[in-house]
């Protein structure tokens, strides 16, 4: 299954995502798990690579997903679902981001709590990516569009359109992103 | 690196827990869904449209549920009055006591938040109560203005009337609230062994520290957001939450029990089942009281305004000790079975839980010595229960207005 926007099985078959809107706004508990289960893996890592923090991304994207049980009879079945979901959780997790900082909870102090539990989510410190240590020094506006564009597979027109921006602002940041990442990685094998 | 490379590596960043995590999530959206048919059904049409910011799965608490909800106690006799009065002029050290005409709210006022088995309800002065929900762990906001509750998967800020504000929906069961005084703009909270941290508009959920223990955070009162917790059970550790500074930490001799802040944020207590310690603000004990060999604390509260504690002690005989700095300690009741002990917001009174009465006890006046009391507790907190039922628990005692 992809982790994609589009809606494809493993072989990269199209997978029936209207069909299955419809079936669940007429009450098939079925045709909801299968939507649920096409789109979470992509929402939930989406939702983990811009936010970094794991409890936060199960709640942004369940969030979203909540918002689309909410939404069912109100969708407009001509728009893919995917853009819309990402749209939410994405946006979701930039203002997360912000929240954050505005607590000001990236101080001395607070970094070394953060290790601490971040010690207890990843018992080997070898599990941790490096890509994921990399985007950790992007700002968070920047590693979403990174992970639009390199995870979720959307175009910078339509980044530009998901997060409201102009497309010149979407090409900068994605080129700023990669700069820094290409520093932080080239030549370091995960 | 191309971007096929870095597509790749996205990709296989760790991601803990997922599949746990996936079935999480559709186990809640799931129960969302059938909540949706169900209400469509009703409705006579497909899943309904919901207005708010986020959905309360299958909660009772909203307005017009919790208005419905509102039943008058009225005013009841104590029939254990004259028990009462026995009682204590058998332990009291000194105080005249005087029993009093009992009503169903605080003599002095003020609003009591209690958890029983079939919820959360608050209490009015008018003598009424109000079930806010099926939730299990509750407190004030500083002003009383709003409350935080917590069930298996939520925590929820909510009016008192029980219209809900916001609700933040968690991997694990949220408990131990703590709302942050004056402001009101942060709130703490348990999940597990994390210590989080919320704004009071339910946003920016913020992990504070791993290995907290399961002990109600307590914030110092004041502009700084600074928050006390126990770690590893033995250790109290103050934690500036907006810079990250942790002014102290300090080891307890035993798992540590309770802890709570001053009312001026001078002094911070931490009780274990052998001492309550005052600190001072530096982490430095000032004084300790310790029990009675046989005896165990059950809990201690700071009275506002003083530098006087009340203890509940149990093993054998229950005691309600009014202890201070320099000056021998004062059994002020006793009885089978103490606990709960609660100080009004002006430290005018003294709420203690006499469930083997299925009373609450409210002592009065400077000395502590006049004593009320409110008779059928449990039953007014647990309606349409036929058999025994469990003595509530009260998390809260607000504004005297």
């Amino acid at each position: 299954m992809t982790v994609g926007k589009g809606p494809k099985d493993r072989a990269g078959a199209f997978q029936p995502e209207r069909q299955w809107i419809e079936e669940a706004s007429r009450g098939s508990e079925a045709a909801m798990e299968s939507l649920f289960r096409a789109y979470w893996p992509g929402a939930h890592r989406a939702a983990y690579l811009v936010v970094r923090d794991w409890n936060a991304s199960e709640d942004i994207a369940q969030e979203a997903f909540m918002r689309a049980v909410r939404s069912l009879d109100r969708f407009d079945r001509k728009r893919p679902f995917g853009p819309w979901l990402h749209r939410i959780v994405v946006n979701r997790s930039i203002d997360w981001c912000r929240r954050r900082a505005a607590l000001h909870e990236v101080g001395d102090g607070q970094a070394a709590l953060d290790a601490a539990g971040m010690e207890m989510h990843f018992p080997d410190p070898h599990l941790r990516s490096q890509v994921f240590e990399a985007l950790g020094l992007l700002p968070p506006e920047q590693r979403a569009v990174v992970v639009l564009r390199y995870y979720l597979d959307y175009t910078p027109g339509e980044i530009a359109e998901l997060l409201d921006l102009n497309r010149g602002t979407v090409n900068s940041r994605m080129r700023r992103a990669l700069d820094r990442l290409g520093q932080d990685l080239e030549g370091r094998p995960e | 690196m191309t971007g096929e490379e870095l597509k790749a590596r996205l990709e296989q960043v760790p991601l803990p827990d997922e599949a746990v995590a996936e079935e999480r999530a559709w186990e809640l959206v799931c129960s969302a869904y059938r909540s949706e048919l169900e209400a469509g059904a009703a409705e006579g049409g497909r899943p309904r449209k919901k207005a708010g910011r986020r959905s309360l799965i299958g909660r009772p608490a909203s307005k017009a549920w919790a208005l419905a909800a509102v039943l008058a106690i009225g005013v009841v006799v104590s029939p254990a009055r004259a028990l009462v009065t026995d009682l204590v002029k058998d332990v009291v050290q000194g105080p005249k006591v005087e029993s009093t005409t009992v009503s169903t709210s605080p003599p002095g006022g003020g609003r009591l938040l209690v958890q029983s088995r079939a919820g959360t309800w608050v209490t009015d002065d008018d003598g009424s109560r109000r079930h806010l929900g099926d939730f299990e762990d509750s407190t004030w906001s500083p002003q009383g203005r709003f409350i935080a509750a917590t069930d298996e998967r939520q925590l929820v800020a909510m009016a008192p009337d029980g219209e809900v504000r916001w609700a933040l929906t968690r991997p694990s069961r949220p408990s131990l609230p703590s709302w942050n005084s004056p402001d009101g703009f942060r709130i703490a909270y348990i999940e597990g062994r994390q210590l989080r941290v919320v704004a009071g508009d339910g946003t920016g959920d913020t992990l504070l520290a791993s290995g907290a223990a399961a002990v109600r955070p307590s914030w110092r009162p004041g502009p700084a957001h600074e928050l006390a917790f126990v770690r590893a059970g033995d250790r109290v550790e103050a934690l500036s939450v907006d810079s990250g500074r942790r002014p102290f930490s300090w080891v307890a001799r035993g798992q540590v029990r309770g802890i709570e802040w001053s009312d001026d944020g001078s002094r911070l207590l931490a009780w274990t089942r052998q001492s309550a310690v005052v600190l001072d603000s530096g982490g430095h004990a000032l004084w300790h009281h310790s029990t009675s060999p046989g005896s165990e604390i059950e809990s201690a509260r700071l009275r506002p305004g003083s530098s006087q504690i009340a203890i509940v002690e149990g093993g054998g005989q229950a005691r309600v000790i009014l202890a201070a700095p320099r000056r021998p300690a004062r059994v002020l009741l006793a009885a089978q079975s103490l606990a709960n002990p609660i100080w009004s917001a002006d430290g005018s009174e003294l709420m203690v839980a006499w469930p083997e009465a299925d009373q609450w006890l409210f002592l009065r006046g400077t000395s502590l010595n006049r004593v009320d009391a409110l008779s059928d507790v449990s039953k007014q907190f647990s309606p349409g229960s036929s058999g025994a039922t469990s003595f509530p628990r009260t998390t809260g005692w607000c504004c005297s207005r």
